[in-house]
């Protein structure tokens, strides 16, 4: 989480951070653009997807019943295989940094490992959206990046139309060489040509962005969450119900601490504490409470209900242009598999 | 070959699903040894019995058909104080003791507590006793001025269903499968975590016979999802997990199967030889003998390879699906998405989607082959694409007669059942 010293204007230096972090991302993986370095981006992409995915599901548990052993497990085992993966390339990690993370940064590794994905995730989306037109506002209104969320009470942030994002280049019709662009742009054609990938992940990367952040992104992520079931028919959780993961009494100022979180779910045991949640850091005693509670009681209102598949549905036939009808019946082929076809359907040896 | 199947009047509205409450979601559905019984048990705690008509002169095709024998409320919703939880009442799992007398057992379990009951009929009731009148009052001992014998009288046929015994407080975690060993005497209940050996008889006592629960539940990373005993020696049972092992134990332990993905069902066959596993994208059978790999691998549904971020998203993949041999060990049967269920012929390889829905399953009707096509694939007229599948209808739950092409098929709210079409009209 940033400190107070840290704030930032949203309209200069997120992007700029941003469009930073993707060029460097990408020259990071060498200035070749091939496919490697694009289906590297995309598998990081996905990677963090499901793992977003995955920390949802262990925080949007339905408390009225005890929840599933055997999912919470399968869901663990996911998060524990990612975090693996990302603790191998923790060579990597200096390279996608941020570029000045306050010196007492009290993000864990997860977040840091974590936050290069995001910037390229929003980075890719908010660039297809600038040139696609395709999506709904209110999936704008998600993407706001969640340092907004502690300024100017989120509540505003979240309930106005997301502020004017400047485009970050015109969008490039005919992909142009990359010599006669600068480095930037070319990357972002670039980053069109993996589209696919990026915005198959896109819809599941609303809450991506979010997630990281303080207390009313966890809220958002709760709501969201809820969304995403009242899609599958499962019950949904009423905003007030979210709301009552805050301030429950489950978690009276013992979430105070950052892995507190986990320990919340109804559990017999501590289950699964090695996962660490602190980048989830969630402080009650900060105003954000009462912030959150608005944020998260009107975002419920905002969440677009809109799948991952959805979403590629609707920028499918931008994207293809000339042919629709194909590309309706033959959703996008991604050259990598559907993360390891979910880890060879979640985390089988 | 993969049997046609046709619809078995009076299928649907068979079930009673006037209501669409959740409560009357099939949870189970599991045939008796004979096949003359099938019991279904729902969410709502629910548990009913259907039984198959006898064939009747008049009408030729009558035999086969299901009619709802009994029904009753196995399981009430509980409240655990100590977890603040609710105990829902959802019958996990319907298993019938071999018949030894008149009377029917089976077993019924929600998440925590495994129930024995009693079916019986009952079609003469007494009459005539010496101190009570027709209502059961006692008469004022001065009108009795004369003896009689009791005598039974028949009357409409009445099933009973009695509780004889309550397995309670041996389970912390929620029990998925229940099976009734060969000796009929014992029978396990396996959770997430262990696997218990109770005696029909005793419902105080029993013995923990797998235990996976790591003493640090940090380091738990494998649950049991289902286990089953030997059709024949009652020393042998099978376990399956998350991580998709397959644990054949004897009282020791050994590794069957290596690692795959995670397994959802396993059966034995009826012979006892081999093992029918099902995961989330195939269904698997091993052969006891050979613990290195599976002898035949069936792909289900391989099409949804590339939806599964969206199915992990949606919880899909979290779901159960179930599977179950035919009488002779030759086909196998699972569930799919969008109504459909699978069929593999294991001798020919030739296998078969149908759909289990309202307009397919008219008295008679025989079973369409669906397709699904896959992303990108050629499509075919009549093919259904992958994108237009709903994943809100899905078949978790079938059984297969255990002699005759006969099969149940658990479709939400519905119970279909469809009878092999050569099968019906030997008849």
């Amino acid at each position: 989480m940033f400190g107070k010293g840290a704030k930032r204007k949203l309209d200069e230096d997120e992007e700029g951070m941003e469009g930073k972090t993707l060029e460097v991302s990408l020259a990071g993986g060498g200035l070749g653009l091939g496919p490697e370095c694009l289906s590297k981006v995309s598998y990081t992409l996905q990677r963090q997807t499901i793992f977003n995915i995955s920390l949802m599901k262990l925080y949007s548990q339905r408390p009225l019943v005890e929840p599933s052993l055997e999912r919470r497990v399968l869901i663990n085992n996911m998060l524990r295989r990612i975090q693996d993966e990302l603790k191998q390339e923790g060579s990597l990690r200096p390279l996608l940094l941020p570029p000045s993370p306050p010196p007492d940064d009290p993000m864990d590794e997860g977040f840091r490992e974590a936050a290069p994905a995001f910037a390229v995730l929003s980075t890719a989306s908010q660039s297809c959206l600038n040139h696609v037109d395709a999506c709904p506002t209110p999936l704008e209104a998600c993407l706001t990046p969640a340092s907004l969320l502690e300024e100017d009470g989120g509540e505003s942030a979240f309930c106005a139309p997301s502020p004017p994002t400047p485009p970050l280049s015109p969008p490039p019709v005919v992909p142009v060489p990359a010599s006669s662009i600068d480095g930037f742009t070319s990357t972002l054609s670039d980053m069109e040509l993996s589209l696919p990938t990026a915005i198959t992940r896109t819809a599941a990367a609303n809450t991506t962005t979010v997630t990281t952040s303080s207390p009313p992104g966890i809220l958002l992520a709760e709501a969201r969450c809820a969304e995403l079931r009242s899609m599958d028919t499962l019950p949904v959780l009423p905003p007030g119900g979210l709301i009552d993961i805050s301030s429950s009494p489950l978690s009276p100022g013992s979430s105070s601490s950052p892995s507190g979180f986990l320990s919340d779910l109804a559990l017999d045991d501590v289950l699964f504490a090695d996962i660490d949640t602190s980048m989830y850091d969630f402080d009650p005693c900060t105003t954000a409470g009462s912030m959150g509670l608005t944020a998260g009681g009107s975002l419920t209102k905002l969440s677009p209900v809109v799948t991952a598949d959805d979403l590629l549905k609707s920028l499918a036939s931008p994207y293809n242009g000339p042919t629709p009808q194909v590309s309706a019946s033959q959703p996008f082929k991604i050259d990598l598999t559907e993360l390891d076809h979910i880890m060879e359907v979640l985390v089988g040896s | 070959m993969v049997h046609v199947f046709l619809s078995l009047p009076p299928s649907p509205p068979l079930y009673l699903s006037l209501s669409l409450s959740p409560a009357d979601i099939i949870s189970t559905v599991e045939f008796n040894h004979t096949g003359e019984l099938l019991a279904t048990g729902d969410k709502g705690g629910r548990v009913v019995i259907f039984q198959r008509e006898p064939e009747s002169k008049t009408e030729p095709f009558s035999q086969g058909e299901y009619n709802v024998y009994s029904t009753f409320q196995s399981h009430e919703p509980e409240f655990d104080y100590l977890k603040s939880l609710e105990i829902e009442e959802k019958i996990n799992k319907i298993r019938w003791l071999p018949q030894q007398n008149a009377a029917q057992f089976l077993l019924s379990t929600n998440d925590k507590t495994i129930k024995l009951w009693k079916v019986s009929e009952r079609d003469k009731r007494p009459e005539g006793y010496n101190l009570k009148d027709e209502e059961g009052r006692i008469k004022d001992i001065c009108t009795v001025t004369s003896l009689q014998v009791p005598v039974l009288k028949p009357m409409d046929l009445m099933v009973e269903v009695s509780p004889r015994r309550v397995f309670a407080n041996a389970h912390t975690y929620h029990v998925n499968s229940i099976s009734v060993n060969s000796d009929y005497e014992t029978y396990m209940s396996a959770d997430d975590l262990r696997i218990n050996l109770w005696h029909l008889d005793i419902t105080d006592r029993s013995f923990n016979i797998v235990d996976i629960k790591p003493a640090n539940m940090e380091d738990l990373t494998e649950v049991i999802t289902a286990a089953e005993f030997h059709p024949h020696h009652c020393n042998l049972f099978v376990y399956s997990s998350s991580k998709g092992t397959l644990r054949l134990c004897d009282m020791r332990e050994a590794a069957l199967c290596d690692k795959h993905s995670k397994l959802s069902d396993v059966k034995f066959s009826h012979s006892g030889r081999y093992l029918l596993t099902r995961d989330y994208l195939t269904a698997k059978v091993w052969d006891l003998n050979m613990e290195s790999k599976p002898l035949e691998t069936y792909q289900v549904h391989d099409y949804l390879r590339s939806k599964l971020c969206s199915l992990y998203e949606n919880d899909c993949i979290f779901d159960k699906f179930e599977c179950a041999w035919n009488g002779s060990d030759s086909v196998i049967m699972t569930g799919a998405y969008n109504n459909f269920f699978r069929m593999f012929d294991r001798n020919t390889k030739r296998d078969v989607t149908l759909e289990a829905s309202r307009e397919s399953s008219k008295p008679r009707a025989v079973l369409k082959p669906r397709r699904v096509c896959a992303a990108g694939g050629k499509r075919r007229k009549d093919d259904i694409s992958v994108d237009s599948l709903d994943f809100t209808k899905k078949i978790l739950h079938t059984a297969w007669h255990p002699t005759e092409n006969i099969i149940a098929i658990a479709a939400t709210n519905n119970l279909y059942i469809f009878q092999d079409k050569l099968n019906s009209e030997m008849h």
